[in-house]
């Protein structure tokens, strides 16, 4: 009697392997590369809301910065009225969210490349606000001083372990929403959109309303990495959301995949498990990971997750180029 | 308040308006004929600077020929950057940033490795300062307005009448009526690459001397550069030119009577404001497919 799985259950199986391995591992491995593995769920969470905004056919240049509006937002809140965990995540999402709802409604309206460029302008002003307004945010130093989170009287302190269990609720609830999100009906007018606007708009779809309930979405959740962020170092700083932090967002989901719902999880897996163990090699590391980027986009354009298919055609190619040379040779 | 300061801060905007309008040269070229936005561009700066700091101060050249060694080295590196990355981008802007943003690091981690962190120091080429009817302002920064302006006015005639400045013209403005047309659109890309390069290397070259030699510069560059060539409109040279003497005067004026982050928030906030008006910029026309 042989086992017989459909393609879904398959699935079902795989995640559930690597969900036991995910919750399992830290156990086993030292401090830090628990925080590793933090440093990977962050971005993961990150990057998979920049993907969730480009499935509507638009990108954007200032994601960090998002997330540092919300975790001034839980910072502020922490440390001036209240001391609540659960709170400070929800007001980060909150604030970030509502942020982007209000300037997404007057920048969603202009073409793609420029609406990146606005929101890396967005980035930068934000950033410098942050600087000048010292009375509030204290400057170029930062919020500093947040204590850990304490859940339930069970307080966080400095082991790593129950904040990476934190962030992977974080990313499991995001992705769960957006995944499903981009599952729905709405989902299907975002790629509707995102490949063909005209023809969407005809079709009566309100492209702007749903760009705007993208980009606020996507916002919100980086809000809530940024609130958890502000708890895991302990302070804000401006330093931490700069463009170049946008940037890295960006190449995370682009080197996993734009058009895979793992791209983003599997790149920033990748890249910053790539950056922290070339990190031993700390003198040529960097020249190794701008090379690899630059490979990858160029062999890969798709990202990573094409390299099954990739490989499969281009040995196909090999094949046949054999077979001609064989058949030439008889 | 004194009126001489107000000049002051005048002459401060152009020569800050030139240095920025020598790296929006470049950015605008290759948008427009290569179809990729360089986001390396300001490395592309730094690394003019590098050279020509390797060449006067290392082997000990006279200053003017390294900056011209510098010209031509950068330029031939863009030469290279527009096989090896850009040409498989033409037109896919997500993954032209990318690959920039590759490049960026490599830059980055091989002139680290070559020549370590710390900044380097030019050291005054020209001392001493010039009294121009009340207006102080130190030699060389006269030197590097002129430079700006000269090199300017120069690209503008170059583009104008040209063979090559209009053939690059055409390919900007429509790609495939310029092919059909003959133009090679290989050798139009490259000569922009190498002009918008060499221009930006020359910019590292004589700033170098009052800025000092450091990859933090880069990141600032660049971001003046995307401001000039969104509030210009890419694809009109003459535009971005403007907006970037625009954005110098910003700067300027608000670094010397109010302070150096509002100046940058009014830069960025002009840029939103033109956008949300004009997307394409004060002077751009629609591009198709970015």
């Amino acid at each position: 009697m042989g086992l017989h799985f459909t393609r879904k259950q398959l699935i079902f199986v795989a995640l559930g392997v690597v969900a036991v391995v995910v919750i399992a591992l830290p156990q086993f491995l030292s401090q830090y590369w628990v925080m590793v593995m933090v440093m990977m769920a962050t971005a993961s969470a990150l990057a998979y809301g920049f993907r969730f905004l480009i499935t509507t056919g638009r990108f954007t240049m200032g994601h960090a910065c998002f997330a540092g509006i919300g975790g001034y937002a839980a910072a502020l809140l922490t440390t001036k009225v209240v001391e609540n965990f659960w709170l400070a995540l929800l007001m980060g999402g909150l604030v970030a969210g509502l942020v982007a709802l209000g300037i997404g409604a007057v920048i969603l309206r202009v073409p793609g490349l420029m609406f990146a460029i606005i929101t890396m302008a967005v980035s930068e002003i934000f950033r410098y606000l942050v600087i000048m307004w010292r009375s509030l945010s204290g400057g170029i130093t930062g919020v500093l001083n947040i204590k850990s989170p304490s859940i339930a009287g069970f307080n966080f302190g400095i082991d790593q372990i129950p904040y990476f269990y934190l962030i992977l609720g974080i990313l499991v609830v995001s992705v769960v929403v957006m995944y499903r999100m981009e599952r729905s009906r709405i989902g299907l007018a975002f790629h509707a959109m995102r490949q063909n606007d005209p023809l969407a708009q005809h079709l009566g779809i309100n492209i702007f309303r749903y760009r705007l309930l993208c980009f606020s979405v996507a916002c919100f959740f980086a809000g809530f990495v940024g609130a958890f962020q502000a708890h895991y170092w302990h302070y804000v700083s401006p330093a931490t959301y700069t463009v170049m932090d946008s940037f890295m967002v960006f190449i995370y989901a682009y080197v996993g995949g734009l058009m895979f719902p793992a791209g983003p999880i599997v790149g920033s897996c990748l890249l910053v498990g790539l950056s922290e163990g070339l990190r031993m090699a700390k003198e040529i590391a960097p020249l190794f990971y701008g090379g690899i980027l630059i490979l990858v986009i160029f062999w890969l354009p798709g990202g990573i997750l094409t390299l099954p298919q990739e490989s499969r055609t281009q040995w196909r190619k090999v094949r046949t180029f054999f077979a001609r040379v064989r058949a030439r040779a008889s | 308040m004194d009126v001489a300061l107000y000049f002051q801060a005048l002459l401060n905007g152009v020569l800050l308006g030139s240095l920025i309008s020598l790296v929006v040269v470049g950015l605008v070229l290759v948008l427009g004929v290569a179809r990729v936005f360089n986001m390396a561009h300001g490395h592309v700066l730094v690394m003019g600077a590098f050279v020509t700091w390797a060449f006067y101060i290392s082997i000990g050249i006279n200053y003017w020929l390294a900056v011209i060694i510098a010209m031509v080295i950068v330029g031939m590196g863009g030469i290279v950057l527009e096989r090896f990355p850009f040409r498989r981008f033409q037109g896919n802007l997500i993954a032209g940033i990318v690959a920039a943003v590759g490049i960026m690091m490599l830059i980055e981690s091989g002139t680290t490795q070559a020549w370590g962190t710390e900044t380097k120091i030019v050291g005054s080429i020209w001392a001493g300062s010039t009294d121009f009817f009340g207006v102080v302002m130190s030699n060389w920064r006269w030197v590097i307005m002129g430079v700006g302006l000269t090199m300017m006015a120069g690209l503008a005639v170059y583009m104008q009448r040209s063979k090559m400045g209009k053939a690059m013209r055409a390919s900007a403005s429509d790609p495939e009526a310029a092919a059909l047309q003959g133009i090679n659109s290989v050798t139009v890309s490259r000569l922009a690459m190498f002009i918008g390069c060499a221009l930006a290397a020359i910019g590292g070259g004589i700033m170098a001397p009052i800025y000092g030699v450091d990859l933090a510069m880069a990141m600032p560059w660049i971001l003046k550069g995307i401001l000039a060539i969104v509030i210009g409109g890419p694809g009109s040279l003459g535009g971005c030119m403007a907006a970037a003497m625009v954005l110098g005067l910003t700067e300027s004026y608000f670094t010397t009577f109010v302070n150096p982050q509002a100046g940058y928030i009014a830069m960025f906030g002009m840029l939103i404001a033109v956008i949300l008006v004009k997307p394409w910029g004060l002077f751009g026309r629609p591009m198709p497919g970015l």
